[in-house]
C-alpha cells in the first residue's frame, strides 16, 4: 500500500466524520451571521430601545454559536485516536496563535498605534489558524 | 517504534481499509502506524495483538528508536 492510499484516507474519514455535523454548522452559521446582522440593523434603526430588548438583539446569536460547538464536539467524538490527536494540536496551535494575536495587539494599543479591538475580527485568526493548524498537524503524520 | 504491521497485514492480504475496518479506525491511522508516525495507544495496541493473534512485543519493538515518546511524528 502507498502513502497515497494514507492520505486519501484522511480525507474521506475526516470528511465522514464531519458530513453529519458540517450541514449543522452551516446552518448555526447563518443563523448566527442572520440574527448578528438583524440584531445590529434593529438597534441602528431603533437605538432608543429598551436595555432589555438591546440585551436579547446583542445576545440572539450566542445559541447559534453554541449549536456550532455541539456539532463540532459532536464530530471530534466521533474521530479516532489519531485523529483526536490532530484536531488537538491543531486547537493547540489556533489558541496559541490567537494568544500572540491578543498580546501583539494589546502591545501595540498601549504604544497609541492601535485603536479599540473589534472583537469580531478575531474569529477569523481563530478559524484560519485552527485550519492551517489541521492541514500541518495531518501532514506529519502522512506515511513516507 | 517500529511495527510489523505492513508485514502481517500483507500475509493476510488485506488493504489499509480491511484493516481500518476491522480495528475500527481510519485507513490514515493504519497508514501512520505502519510507517511509525504514530504509535498507537495501549487499547489500539492490544486490539491489533488481538486482530493478527500475537503478543504485542511482537509486533512492535521499541527497540529501535530507544523507549519512549509516544507519537513520534518527524
Amino acid at each position: 500500500m502507498t502513502a497515497h492510499e494514507g492520505s486519501d484516507g484522511a480525507r474521506e474519514r475526516a470528511a465522514e466524520a464531519w458530513r453529519p455535523a458540517a450541514n449543522g454548522v452551516v446552518a448555526c452559521f447563518i443563523g448566527a451571521a442572520l440574527l448578528a446582522f438583524g440584531g445590529s440593523f434593529a438597534m441602528r434603526w431603533a437605538p432608543d430601545a429598551a436595555r432589555s430588548l438591546r440585551i436579547v438583539l446583542a445576545l440572539a446569536p450566542l445559541p447559534a454559536l453554541a449549536g456550532i460547538l455541539w456539532f463540532g464536539v459532536r464530530a471530534i467524538s466521533r474521530m479516532d485516536e489519531l485523529e483526536r490527536r490532530i484536531q488537538a494540536e491543531a486547537l493547540a496551535i489556533a489558541f496559541g496563535v490567537l494568544g500572540l494575536v491578543l498580546v501583539g495587539y494589546g502591545q501595540l494599543q498601549q504604544a497609541g498605534v492601535l485603536g479599540p479591538e473589534r472583537w469580531t475580527t478575531l474569529w477569523p485568526v481563530m478559524l484560519i489558524t485552527y485550519c492551517a493548524g489541521w492541514v500541518w498537524s495531518a501532514r506529519r503524520y502522512r506515511g513516507a | 517504534m517500529e511495527n510489523r504491521l505492513k508485514v502481517l497485514r500483507a500475509e493476510r492480504d488485506w488493504s489499509q481499509a480491511e484493516l481500518a475496518e476491522r480495528l475500527g479506525v481510519s485507513r490514515q491511522t493504519v497508514n501512520a502506524v505502519e510507517t511509525g508516525k504514530y504509535d498507537p495507544s495501549l487499547p489500539l495496541a492490544f486490539k491489533i495483538a488481538r486482530l493478527f493473534g500475537q503478543p504485542i512485543e511482537r509486533i512492535f519493538d521499541d527497540r529501535t528508536h530507544g523507549n519512549g515518546e509516544n507519537g513520534g511524528a518527524a
